[in-house]
C-alpha cells in the first residue's frame, strides 16, 4: 500500500487539478452572480498548487500505476509548462470572463480538467492513458469553445470544433487500434521493439502511422489538418482561444514526441521525413495566410499554425537535440503567446474590437500594454534577447545536426515572413493616432500580474541559460 | 468444407423461419374480424393523435443525457464487481472515487434544476 | 474452427469507411454524429478482434474498447448538447448553413 501511495504521488498534480475543477463547478452554483472573483481565485490556486505539487512527484523512469504513467524528466517539464500556462490563462482571462459573462463555474472547471488531460498525455506510458488524456482535453475544449451561449460566433466555433475534432479523434483511434494489432501491446516502451520485430507488411504500418499523425496533427493545428483553426480561434471566447493555442498544442506535441521518439525511436529514419514535410508546409502556410488577416484572433490563429510548424522541426530532427529544442521552444512559445493573448483580452475587455484597427494608438492609450505586446511579438518573430530567439536557434541547430539544412533555412525565412503581419499591429500601436471612439485601456490587477509574469518569463527564458539546461534534462531516453 | 459457416447458416434459417411461421400460422388459425378500434396503432392505451413524426420535448433529451452517464457507469462497475475479491481494498477505493466524481456531476445537474420536470 | 482474423478487420475497415463517408458528406448534424459513432464502433471491432487473435491471454484490447465506449457516450452527449444549443438559436441543424465565421 505504501508503494502504491508513492506511485499515486506521480499523478498528484492532476488530482489537484481535477479536485479544484470540481469544487469550482459546485461552488459557483452557490455563489451565483458573485462567483466570478472567488472562483477565479480558486482556479488560480488550483493551477498554482498543481505546479507546486510537481515538486513532490518522485523521480523515476519506469512506468508506474500498472504501467499507465511515467514520471520522467520529460513529463515533469511539459507538465510544468502546461500548468504554468493554465495559471496565466486563469489570471489573464478573469477580467474577460466577468465582462462577457462566460459561465464561471463551467469555464474554470473545464479549463482545469482540460489541462489535466494534457498532463496525462505528457506522462502517458501506454496508448490507453494517452487516448483518455487526449479525449479529456478535447471534450473539455469543445465545450469551452461554446461557453458564450448567447454569442452565435461562439456557438458556431463549438460546432465546427466538435465535428472536426470528433472525426479526427476517431481517425486517430483507428490508427491506434492498428498499432495495437501490429504489435500486440499498448505499452509505449514495448511498441518500438515489437514493431521492429513484426513481420507485418510495411504498408500497414504506414497506414496506422499516417492515421495517428492525422489525428494528432489536428490537435496541433498542423497543415493540412488546420482548417478549423481560424474559425474556432475567432469564435471561441478569447481566454479559450488562448488556452487552445498553447494547451492543446503543447499536449499534442508531447504526445507526438512520446509516441514517435520514445515509442518508435528505432524506426526514426522512416518517419522523420513525414514530420520534415509537415513542418515545412505548416510554417509556410500559416505565415503566408496570417499576412492576409484583418481580425487579430484569426491572425493569431494562423500565427499559431506557423508556430506549430516550428515545434514540429524538433520532431523532424528525430534526435535528442530535437526533443529538447522542441520542448524548450514550447516553454518559450507558451509564455509569449499567452502574454500576447492577455494583452488582446485586456483591449477587448476595455470595449475595443478585434480587428487590427482597434490597436491604433495603443501606445498612447496604455504604454505598458503596447510595450508588452511589442516584446511578445518580437519573441514570436525570434528577435535576440527574447525567449523565441533561443527557441528557434536551438530548433535550427537540431535540424542542421540531423542534416536537414533546407528545413533550417526555411525556418529562418519563415521568421522573416512573420515580421510582415506582426509589424502591421505594431505600426497601428505606435505610429497611428488612436481613433476618437477607442476607449482608454486600464488593466485589472490579475491581468496585470499575468502580463508581468509572461513578460518576465519571455525575457528570462531568452537571457538566462538555466532554462536550456533544464530543457536538456527533459530528454526522453532514460 | 463449410466449417464455421454452418452455424451461421443454421442461425440465419432458424431466425427467418420462426417469425414467418408464426405470422403465417396465426393468420391461418384466427378469425378475420377487423373493426376500427382493432386496426388502430397501439400507443399504451392512448388515442393516437396526429403524425408520429412530431417534435419531442427538449426535457427528454436532458434526461437521456443523464441516463447515458449512469448507463455507461455500469460498463466499468460490472467488470470490477466480477473480480472484486481479487482486487481488494485499493480497487474498492478507486470505484468509490469514480462514483463520487459522477455524483458531483449529478449534484451539478440537480443544482441546475435539470432534474425537475417542467 | 473460428473465422479467421481478416474477416473482422475487413468488417471494421468497411464500417469505418462508411462512417467516415457519412461524417464527411452529410449535412444534418445528427446524421454526422451517428456516423462518428459508427467510426468508433469500427475501432471497437478492430480492438476486440486483435485482442482475441493476438493476445488471447490478456484483456488489453477489450479494456481499451470499454474506454472507447465510454468516451463515445460522452462525446455523443456533448455533441447533442452543442447541436441542441444551435437548434434553439437558429432553428436548423444543417451544418453547411452555419458559416458566418470566415475570412
Amino acid at each position: 500500500m505504501n508503494a502504491l501511495g508513492n506511485e499515486l504521488l506521480v499523478i498528484l498534480p492532476e488530482m489537484v487539478l481535477v479536485a479544484a475543477g470540481l469544487v469550482a463547478l459546485v461552488w459557483a452554483q452557490f455563489l451565483k452572480e458573485r462567483a466570478a472573483g472567488p472562483v477565479a481565485g480558486l482556479a488560480a490556486a488550483g493551477a498554482a498548487l498543481a505546479l507546486l505539487s510537481l515538486l513532490l512527484v518522485p523521480d523515476g523512469t519506469g512506468p508506474v500505476l500498472f504501467g499507465a504513467v511515467k514520471a520522467d524528466g520529460f513529463s515533469l517539464f511539459v507538465r510544468a509548462v502546461l500548468y504554468a500556462g493554465a495559471l496565466v490563462v486563469v489570471l489573464g482571462g478573469a477580467g474577460y470572463v466577468r465582462k462577457f459573462q462566460v459561465p464561471v463555474g463551467e469555464f474554470y472547471c473545464l479549463l482545469l480538467l482540460a489541462i489535466a488531460g494534457g498532463g496525462f498525455m505528457a506522462q502517458a506510458a501506454n496508448l490507453l492513458t494517452f487516448y483518455v488524456g487526449l479525449e479529456l482535453l478535447s471534450l473539455a475544449s469543445y465545450a469551452m469553445a461554446g461557453l458564450r451561449l448567447d454569442d452565435p460566433d461562439s456557438n458556431e466555433a463549438a460546432l465546427k470544433y466538435f465535428f472536426n475534432g470528433a472525426v479526427s479523434s476517431a481517425v486517430l483511434l483507428f490508427g491506434l487500434s492498428w498499432l495495437f494489432g501490429l504489435t500486440g501491446t499498448l505499452s509505449l516502451a514495448e511498441l518500438g521493439p515489437a514493431l521492429a520485430a513484426s513481420g507485418a507488411h510495411p504498408a500497414l504500418l504506414v497506414m496506422a502511422v499516417t492515421l495517428v499523425i492525422g489525428g494528432l496533427g489536428f490537435k496541433m493545428a498542423a497543415v493540412p489538418f488546420h482548417l478549423w483553426v481560424p474559425d474556432v480561434y475567432q469564435g471561441a471566447p478569447t481566454p479559450v482561444t488562448a488556452f487552445l493555442s498553447v494547451g492543446s498544442k503543447g499536449a499534442a506535441l508531447a504526445a507526438l514526441l512520446r509516441l514517435f521518439y520514445e515509442g518508435m525511436g528505432p524506426l526514426a529514419d522512416r518517419w522523420t521525413v513525414y514530420f520534415a514535410i509537415l513542418a515545412a508546409v505548416t510554417m509556410t502556410w500559416g505565415n503566408v495566410s496570417a499576412l492576409l488577416q484583418r481580425n487579430i484572433k484569426r491572425m493569431m490563429g494562423y500565427s499559431s499554425i506557423a508556430q506549430a510548424g516550428y515545434l514540429l522541426v524538433g520532431l523532424a530532427a528525430g534526435s535528442d537535440h530535437g526533443v529538447w529544442a522542441a520542448v524548450f521552444y514550447l516553454l518559450a512559445y507558451t509564455f509569449t503567446n499567452l502574454g500576447a493573448f492577455t494583452v488582446i483580452m485586456a483591449v477587448r475587455s476595455a470595449g475595443g474590437g478585434l480587428d487590427l484597427d482597434s490597436f491604433s494608438g495603443l501606445a498612447r492609450r496604455s504604454p505598458f500594454l503596447a510595450g508588452a505586446l511589442l516584446v511578445f511579438f518580437l519573441s514570436l518573430i525570434g528577435f535576440p534577447f527574447t525567449a523565441g530567439f533561443f527557441g528557434k536557434l536551438n530548433l535550427i541547430g537540431a535540424a542542421v545536426n540531423s542534416g536537414l539544412v533546407w528545413l533550417a533555412v526555411l525556418t529562418a525565412i519563415n521568421s522573416v515572413i512573420s515580421v510582415g503581419y506582426y509589424y502591421g499591429v505594431v505600426r497601428n500601436m505606435y505610429l497611428r493616432e488612436p481613433g476618437a471612439d477607442l476607449p482608454a485601456v486600464s488593466l485589472e490587477g490579475s491581468a496585470r500580474l499575468a502580463t508581468a509574469v509572461a513578460l518576465v518569463m519571455t525575457l528570462a527564458v531568452g537571457i538566462l541559460p538555466q532554462f536550456v539546461s533544464w530543457a536538456q534534462a527533459a530528454s526522453l531516453l532514460p | 468444407m463449410l466449417g464455421p459457416w454452418v452455424d451461421l447458416l443454421v442461425f440465419l434459417i432458424a431466425g427467418l423461419t420462426f417469425p414467418v411461421l408464426n405470422v403465417v400460422l396465426s393468420s391461418l388459425l384466427r378469425r378475420d374480424y377487423p373493426y376500427p378500434e382493432k386496426v388502430m396503432p397501439y400507443e399504451s392505451g392512448e388515442d393516437p393523435v396526429g403524425d408520429a413524426r412530431v417534435r419531442f420535448r427538449v426535457s427528454y433529451y436532458v434526461f437521456a443525457m443523464l441516463f447515458v452517464v449512469f448507463d455507461v457507469e455500469t460498463v466499468f462497475l460490472y467488470p470490477w464487481a466480477v473480480v472484486l475479491r481479487e482486487l481488494g481494498l485499493f480497487a474498492l477505493i478507486e470505484i468509490i472515487v469514480f462514483i463520487g466524481l459522477l455524483l458531483v456531476g449529478l449534484y451539478y445537474a440537480y443544482k441546475k434544476k435539470v432534474l425537475r420536470w417542467v | 474452427m473460428p473465422l479467421p482474423l481478416p474477416y473482422f478487420l475487413v468488417l471494421g475497415a468497411l464500417m469505418f469507411a462508411v462512417g467516415a463517408w457519412g461524417a464527411l458528406s452529410r449535412s444534418n448534424a445528427v446524421r454526422v454524429l451517428m456516423s462518428i459513432e459508427l467510426m468508433l464502433n469500427a475501432v471497437n471491432i478492430n480492438l476486440v478482434a486483435f485482442n482475441r487473435y493476438l493476445t488471447p491471454s490478456e484483456l488489453t484490447g477489450q479494456i481499451f474498447s470499454i474506454f472507447v465506449i465510454t468516451i463515445a457516450a460522452a462525446e455523443a452527449a456533448l455533441g447533442l448538447a452543442i447541436v441542441l444549443m444551435i437548434a434553439r438559436r437558429r432553428g436548423a441543424i444543417d451544418i453547411n448553413k452555419i458559416n458566418t465565421l470566415r475570412g
